[in-house]
């Protein structure tokens, strides 16, 4: 009875997790001219059952 | 839209990338690391590609106003003089090179002599590569031109 307690719980502990995922992850801006500052967005989402966390977001 | 550091489960959120042109030209591409607590994918690159042009070349000319001032002092001037492979460095690299839009010089290597000689002398119809030749209005002697063709059937 036991093992098969644990055996029920433990596929639902495993996905526990935070998922993110981005529609796009990449952006072509095409031809650009000037010296100006362009700009774009990435939209994302949380697809997991837990809270997902953006800790840092570095450019290179 | 959810904050940026912290979505609860089915929430969006969205990351802004703004990216400064200043002093790029040419292919450009701007990677971006977003680093979360996905246990499967902490670190997802994103990346935005463009190619930068300065202001003057956003406009669309005809053809041989690249034999006309402002365009000539890059285009022309610098050439004058010149022959063979200084010719092509002064005249011809800045739109035939490998992030070009125009046909880089390993690839009309490949394609035939009298092609190559036609094409300097006439120009592209419907292009911006004008006829370089003096008969049409252009600054190359036939001796300049012969020089341009010897060293792009054999740049090496």
């Amino acid at each position: 009875m036991l093992l098969l307690l644990i055996a029920c719980s433990a596929p639902s502990a495993a996905q526990a997790a935070p998922v993110i995922f981005f529609p796009e992850t990449g952006h072509n801006f095409g031809s650009v001219g000037g010296d100006e500052k362009i700009e774009c967005y990435f939209e994302f989402l949380n697809r997991g059952d837990q809270d997902l966390e953006v800790g840092r977001v570095s450019a290179s | 839209m959810a904050s940026l550091s912290h979505l609860k489960p089915g929430e969006k959120g969205r990351i802004r990338v703004e990216i400064d042109l200043a002093g790029k030209r040419g292919p450009v591409t701007k990677t971006v690391q977003v680093f979360s607590n996905d246990p499967k994918r902490p670190v997802v690159t994103l990346t935005a590609t463009m190619r930068v042009r300065d202001r003057m070349h956003m406009k669309t000319y005809r053809a041989t106003q690249i034999f006309e001032s402002p365009c000539s002092g890059c285009h022309v001037e610098q050439g004058r003089g010149k022959a063979g492979f200084d010719l092509f460095r002064a005249d011809c690299f800045m739109c035939h090179n490998a992030g070009a839009a125009a046909t880089n010089i390993s690839q009309m290597s490949g394609r035939p002599e009298a092609h190559i000689r036609r094409v300097i002398r006439d120009g592209v119809e419907g292009t911006s590569m004008p006829g370089w030749a003096r008969k049409n209005g252009g600054p190359l002697t036939d001796a300049e031109i012969e020089s341009l063709v010897a060293i792009i059937i054999r740049p090496n």
